[in-house]
């Protein structure tokens, strides 16, 4: 089977989408390039498949992936040089990648729902995944960002009780487009995105992710360890964290399940 | 240990000349298997110690080894990171002899298997080696994989499944074979 992907691999190690890897078939994405990154793959190796059996969400949740419609990849990332109080914040540089990516195949339908859906028309079309590996010496080892995106997905494709909720590119929009192109795109922004989180943190991009920000003034209920709080979404701060107000205080979200209350817009 | 905490300073008040020394220091007290350091010349004493040799740097503020990477970036400054690090409860677990705890490196939500239906990572008893996962640690859908530094058996596991975790707390108490 010819690697379509090979079309568009550029540049030099470290570079992102210097190296793609294509498989038909994998248990997930985030397994094969983890595999890779423990046996030293350069940082910018990138996994793609075109169907996984295992893909994964947040905490091994399962993410629906059928073969040839979508777009399925994970970049091995380096950034030895990134704070730990920085890393999580990569994955907020890196929606923003995503959803500069999707503007140009969907425009004016996409957002980011924090911290790391992409909703096209207030429907889940993609999420990120980002897992780092952290030596007790509190150096960064690598961080496989997964990428997975709805893109040629027919409304009919998608099971009826997911319709409600998720999307694809051609479901939102009525057009195909070209995964290669997705792809190269993405690759492209990504490194751009990616590059300017190294050199200065998230606070730079803070802007650019308040554009896409799905949540902002929204009323949500937030689902972390704990009880769940309700609040109002004034958006996130400096280092990604969603700001909820809460009554009279802002509480500073880290981690948890966030949902809008409304059927109608909660996203997967 | 004879020595005062009060004539220790924070790594964040020294020039950074000295805390590129302390770092490569600790680098070389690490890849020896020193517990203790001590250096002295005409302009100053410096002496390190290293918290995850000695259980008994859990009540020490001076700079181990763990503090080198506190140097980059805006991490909190090691007599902070060192700090005796309490159990969430207040008290800080007692350590036996060639025992030491594994510090959370962030904020974030704890977790003890990498997916719901998955079994955990380790048991308490459990011995685990070098470079094996320990824990996931997530901040912001990061999903942080911490791993073992060296071989060690996982004594105890002092946060639960979910709860939220601040940086430097003790996440468990591992014993060095």
């Amino acid at each position: 089977m010819t690697n379509p992907y090979a079309a568009i691999e550029r540049g030099h190690p470290g570079r992102i989408g210097w190296r793609i890897f294509y498989f038909d078939r994998l248990g997930s994405t985030q397994q094969a390039a983890g595999e890779l990154a423990a046996r030293g793959a350069a940082q910018g190796t990138v996994v793609i498949a075109e169907a996984q059996e295992a893909g994964r969400g947040r905490l091994g949740r399962t993410w629906y992936s059928p073969a040839g419609k979508n777009l399925y990849a994970t970049v091995i990332l380096r950034p030895n040089a990134l704070a730990l109080s920085q890393v999580a914040s990569l994955s907020l540089a890196a929606g923003i990648a995503v959803a500069e990516t999707l503007e140009r195949f969907a425009p004016g339908e996409v957002a980011l729902k924090w911290p790391n859906d992409i909703w096209l028309s207030r429907r889940k079309a993609g999420g990120l995944i980002a897992e780092a590996i952290v030596a007790p010496d509190q150096r960064l080892q690598y961080v496989l960002l997964g990428v997975g995106l709805n893109l040629n997905l027919a409304e009919n494709d998608i099971p009826e009780d997911l319709r409600w909720r998720a999307t694809s590119v051609l479901a939102a929009t009525g057009q195909r487009c070209d995964r290669v192109g997705v792809a190269d795109e993405l690759f492209a922004r990504l490194e751009t995105r990616y590059r300017e989180h190294a050199k200065s943190g998230f606070a730079g991009l803070k802007p650019t992710y308040d554009r896409y920000c799905a949540l902002k003034g929204k009323k949500v209920s937030v689902v972390a360890g704990g009880q769940p709080r309700s609040g109002f979404v004034l958006g996130v701060d400096e280092t990604g964290a969603l700001l909820l107000e809460v009554g009279a205080s802002v509480d500073r979200i880290l981690a948890g399940d966030v949902s809008v209350e409304s059927a109608y817009e909660e996203g997967v | 240990m004879a020595k005062s905490p009060a004539s220790a300073r924070p790594l964040s008040t020294l020039p950074a000349a000295d805390v590129a020394e302390v770092r490569a220091l600790s680098e070389l007290m690490r890849e020896y298997g020193l517990a203790e350091l001590e250096l002295e010349d005409g302009r100053r004493r410096l002496r390190l110690v290293r918290a995850q040799i000695r259980a008994a740097a859990a009540e020490t503020t001076e700079a181990g080894t763990s503090a080198a990477p506190a140097a980059k970036g805006q991490e909190p400054p090691a007599a902070e990171r060192q700090a005796p690090t309490a159990a969430p409860d207040g008290s800080a677990p007692a350590l036996g002899p060639n025992q030491y705890l594994l510090p959370s490196p962030m904020v974030g939500t704890f977790y003890r298997a990498s997916a719901p239906d998955a079994p955990p990572l380790v048991e308490e008893g459990d011995t685990v080696r070098r470079g094996q996962p320990l824990c996931i640690i997530e901040a912001m859908k990061m999903m942080n994989e911490i791993e073992a530094e060296a071989i060690a058996r996982v004594v105890k596991i002092l946060c639960e499944n979910g709860g939220r975790v601040e940086y430097g707390q003790p996440l468990m108490v591992l014993e060095k074979p």
